[in-house]
């Protein structure tokens, strides 16, 4: 790819009647830094935001005014990456994929060999994450993602990153909470009896990847956690995409007699139509029938607050998820937020990007960590030493203090994963509340969380 | 004379075909005329610009005096011009009572005239009846085109030409594949036709029965007007003796 | 057994819905030969135009529902006049190509004024009862009125097309264009009515399947793809074949989901296709036919 870049540059230099010597030095003037984003067409709502935090980011970082702090502390003087004794300029282009494959691809090879980007931020449909990877990862072109939630960012590959948790490191997480011991769970005012003599498990979701994986790491989880619950991925029941009627889904789900059912959707018509439906076939956890599992879009308080809006009470008791961000927040973390959220909203609000939700806070954190990892890096060509100045620092983030990567305990070398958290949330009295359970080195384990290659 | 078709040097030229050349002529109101000529002489091309099934390059068609050339073809036809094909276009999924309404719809210039053909007066149903009955179809009301002989077929398009409710009928070749019985046959209920009022261009090759029944002809050759006249002057025009009625025999 | 039956009712209530659908995509194809992708937006947007309606206004189902059918049949007529009157003459390509346009173009305007984050539910009568026979089978009271709503358009559309002028005219036109001018008939007024009744039947049938749970910008698809194979099954532009089609891909959908897989179903379409293909190749009705 060096040489196509090369290429390019040398022939707008040309076309401007430059010297060719002194168009490589203007290569390295400015680091390209380019991202694929579903800005238009269905999905557009998860696009809209990662690219209006990556470029809020990129912005600040220009400004010299980043929010949030490296650990250990990097320079944030503004007017670009501090190398040497030099500025380099960061320069943002993203396109729009429209939810299409084949267009993110595209704009995938044009930001790498037109424009000549460093680091690609993006695709997130998982089904283009794999593609993208297999054109980033020969040319050792970094690749970043903060809310693809996939192992397909990182599982086998050097260049992958993946600032979020994934499906599988979630569902890790929610199977550990229900194989908690009585006693730990009334330490944090839960009643045990929510569990006892429940043994099946059931898994519903949309037909994707992130299902896919999600279900095998609810498998997984299980097992891990004592094998007090029975589930086999081959159970697992998914539904297409622009599903109307969930009746013949819920049914095959209800047919298995589930105590507990994993709800793995983030897609709220979906997760409302599935809720309504359940109750209608008897896999009521209203009543305490079943226990519903859902992830941090079941635990939204605008979730639970549409759910009683449809006539679904999600404050049985029965009904537990989890979010990956801090609900009890330091200080510290709190007043950076603050500090965000303003700049944020000031400048997105009213277009249609929309306020500040906890998702863009993510994208927010990953982008100006990687820039501190660039300038720690003190290159901006040479992406092995990017990779691990970056992978060597830790990030008092919006999230909350301390973020890192994991770091395997087989090589002892770090990944490209973040080291998530994951908070164990119930609902009462139509709000949401945080358990006082959270989760995370324990978190990281098998195949689809580490490995050298994603199992088939 | 009355005319009631008026046709001023009407041509049309397909690529390197002139397929029409300046025709001009005029057809009497309540008359049965002849259109004749040799294969390729431009009959049918002539009845597409007449009905605006194909556009004219030049020339104008005055129908009851009234310009028709540049209206579009269901103007021209709900103008009361009707006419059938050389090949069947019956609505080939209807039947043949569906096929009769179906011309019905649109139709009627007729009614406002003092005309009196089968199929003219009364509602609906009773104009479909009378004119299935006027034919004999009556016991072919359900049959699709295609379950009916070839005569049936040839009535339930006039049939539904003439549900139109047409001030004029233009036919072409509708005694294509007919014994001479079957020829005479449709002729007569032409003739009845004509006594209700209704003018008819008829087109054909069989030139005895057209000699025969036509009362005025009118020969086309290479796109262009050869000649015109009763059938005894047509018969004895040197020129249409050459390059027709001779090379027929 | 009374699994089976379930799925039986499942399937029902869907393929009604999947018929509705469909009967428009098949009148296009019969009357004026075209195949209009955005068919499924229409769908889609009909629904929305029903949650706008009910849940929106606060007005009765029937009302959004008689007000998907009218906006989805000007929006029908719209489309005639900007983009198939235009490309009349061109390939069938360019108008499948200009149809898709308008799909994307659709999705991405509903998805701006609604988004896809929130639920749009809309209130169908009998949304929460059911009627239940014996212990575990259940007939939801909505896909009773979903099935009789297709039940009545389907008689009101066999009425309008086999019993009046306006369905003579459309059956002219379609079995001979040019004879049918000849008759009178224009063209144009034709392929308004018909684009018409198309986007009509498509609003009707996004408003039912919204009905069942909810309303979302990707929903038009399943049942675009779902009408196609119908259309090709039932004989392209026969309406008996719409409903028995769709009838046989909804059962068969529901009974393939629940017996042989969860993600199977969305293969049902492509087996049925490649069936019809290799057993009779002009679908279960005759010609391309045009009669019912
Ligand atoms: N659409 C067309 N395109 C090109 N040429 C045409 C077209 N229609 C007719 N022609 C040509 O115009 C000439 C006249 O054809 P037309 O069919 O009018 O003759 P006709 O007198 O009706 O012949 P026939 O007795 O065989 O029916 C022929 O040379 C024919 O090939
Ligand atoms: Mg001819």
């Amino acid at each position: 790819m060096r040489g196509s870049v090369k290429k390019a540059f040398v022939g707008a230099a040309v076309a401007a009647g430059l010297a060719v010597g002194g168009s490589a030095a203007q290569a390295e003037d400015v680091f390209k830094f380019g991202g694929v984003f579903t800005l238009s067409g269905p999905a557009s709502f998860l696009g809209l935001f990662e690219e209006a935090a990556v470029r809020l980011a990129v912005e600040q970082f220009m400004k010299g005014d980043c929010i949030v702090e490296a650990i250990p502390a990097q320079p944030c003087e503004g007017g670009g990456l501090k190398i040497g004794d030099k500025k380099i300029p960061i320069e943002w282009k993203a396109y729009d994929d429209v939810s299409e494959d084949k267009k993110s691809i595209d704009a995938v090879t044009r930001l790498v060999e037109q424009d000549g980007a460093r680091a690609i931020w993006g695709p997130r449909m998982n089904s283009a994450v794999l593609s993208a990877a297999s054109i980033l990862d020969p040319q050792s072109i970094i690749s970043i993602c903060a809310i693809c939630s996939s192992p397909a960012m990182t599982v086998g590959r050097k260049w992958g990153h993946d600032i979020t948790d994934t499906g599988v490191i979630e569902k890790h997480a929610i199977s550990k909470f229900i194989s908690e011991s009585p006693e730990r769970l009334k330490e944090h005012g839960i009643d045990p009896k929510i569990f006892e003599g429940r043994k099946k498990t059931g898994f519903i979701g949309r037909n994707e990847l992130y299902t896919v994986h999600g279900s095998i790491g609810w498998e997984e989880g299980l097992k891990q956690w004592g094998g007090k619950y029975s589930y086999s991925d081959a159970d697992k029941v998914l539904f297409p995409q622009g599903t109307t009627d969930f009746a013949p889904f819920v049914a095959k789900l209800a047919e298995q007699k589930p105590d507990i059912v994993m709800m793995d959707s983030y897609i709220v018509p979906d997760m409302l139509a599935i809720m309504k439906e359940m109750k209608k076939q008897g896999l009521d956890f209203e009543t305490g029938k079943i226990v519903l599992l859902g992830n941090d879009v079941l635990m939204l308080q605008f979730l639970v607050d549409l759910a009683k809006k449809e006539g679904i009470n999600m404050s049985s008791g029965y009904v537990w998820g989890w979010q990956e961000h801090n609900p009890a927040q330091d200080p510290a973390t709190l007043a950076r937020v603050e500090k965000y959220v303003k700049i944020y909203n000031e400048k997105y609000g009213s277009t249609e990007v929309g306020n500040s939700s906890p998702f863009d806070r993510g994208a927010y954190d990953a982008a100006i960590w990687f820039l501190y990892g660039v300038q720690a890096a003190g290159t901006i060509t040479d992406n092995a030493a990017i990779v691990k100045a970056w992978r060597s620092l830790k990030i008092n983030g919006l999230r909350g203090p301390e973020n890192q990567f994991f770091v395997r305990p087989d090589t002892g070398e770090v990944t490209g994963q973040l080291m998530a958290t994951e908070y164990i949330i119930g609902v009462k009295d139509d709000k949401v509340f945080y358990t006082g359970i959270n989760y995370r080195d324990d978190l990281f384990f098998g195949p689809y969380v580490y490995g050298d290659k994603l199992p088939k | 004379m009355d005319p009631i078709l008026e046709i001023r040097d009407l041509s049309k030229r397909f690529g390197g075909v002139e397929a029409v050349k300046a025709v001009s002529f005029d057809v009497p109101r309540g008359s049965l005329v002849g259109l004749i000529g040799p294969n390729g002489a431009g009959k049918t091309t002539f009845v597409n610009l007449v009905s605006k099934h194909e556009s004219p390059d030049t020339g104008s068609v005055l129908l009851d005096k009234r310009p028709i050339h540049r209206l579009p073809s269901f103007k021209v036809a709900r103008a009361g011009l009707a006419r059938t094909y050389q090949k069947n276009r019956l609505f080939f999924e209807e039947s043949v009572s569906e096929n009769i309404r179906t011309a019905m719809i649109w139709g009627g210039a007729a009614k406002h005239q003092d005309l009196s053909y089968p199929g003219l007066k009364g509602k609906e149903e009773e104009r479909t009846a009378e004119l299935m009955e006027f034919f004999a179809l009556t016991a072919q009301r359900d049959a699709l085109p295609s379950g009916l002989s070839h005569l049936h077929r040839r009535r339930a398009e006039v049939a539904q030409a003439l549900a139109l409710a047409p001030k004029l009928l233009m036919l072409d070749e509708p005694f294509a594949g007919f014994s001479r019985e079957e020829a005479f046959d449709l002729i007569d209920h032409l003739k009845v036709c004509q006594k209700g009022g209704l003018t008819m261009l008829l087109i054909d090759h069989n030139m005895e029965v057209m000699l025969e029944v036509c009362e005025y002809l009118f020969v086309m050759h290479h796109g262009a007007l050869l000649a015109s006249g009763t059938s005894a002057e047509v018969r004895a025009n040197p020129e249409v003796i050459n390059v027709y009625l001779g090379a027929e025999t | 057994m009374s699994a089976f039956a379930q799925q039986l009712i499942y399937g029902t209530s869907y393929g009604m819905n999947l018929a509705v659908a469909a009967a428009g995509l098949a009148l296009l194809f019969g009357v004026y030969r075209v195949i209009n992708l955005a068919h499924g937006q229409l769908i889609m947007f009909g629904g929305y135009i029903a949650y706008v309606v009910t849940t929106g206004l606060g007005l009765h189902f029937f009302v959004g529902f008689a007000a998907a059918m009218v906006a989805m049949g000007v929006a029908g007529v719209i489309l005639e006049i900007s983009v198939f009157r235009i490309l009349q003459r061109r390939p069938a390509t360019d108008q499948l190509l200009a149809s898709l346009g308008v799909y994307m173009m659709i999705g991405i305007l509903a998805l701006r004024i609604w988004g896809d984050f929130e639920a749009r539910p809309i209130n169908m009568p009998g949304e929460e009862g059911a009627i239940l026979l014996g212990e575990d089978i259940r007939i939801d009271f909505a896909r009773i009125v979903t099935i009789a709503i297709t039940i009545a358009v389907f008689a009101v559309l066999y009425f309008v097309v086999y019993r009046t002028h306006l369905g003579r005219t459309m059956r002219a036109t379609a079995q001979g264009p040019e004879t049918a001018t000849l008759m009178g008939i224009r063209k144009r007024e034709v392929a308004a009515l018909v684009f018409f009744i198309a986007g009509a039947l498509g609003g009707a049938a996004g408003a039912m399947l919204g009905g069942l749970f909810n309303v979302r910008p990707d929903m038009g698809f399943q049942p675009l793809l779902m009408a196609l194979i119908i259309i090709i099954f039932g004989g392209m532009g026969s309406l008996i074949g719409a409903i028995i089609a769709g009838l046989v891909l909804g059962i068969l959908y529901n009974l393939t989901v629940f017996y042989v897989g969860s993600k199977l179903g969305d293969l049902v379409p492509f087996a049925v296709l490649l069936i019809i293909l290799m057993v009779r190749p002009q679908g279960l009705f005759g010609l391309p036919g045009r009669r019912a």
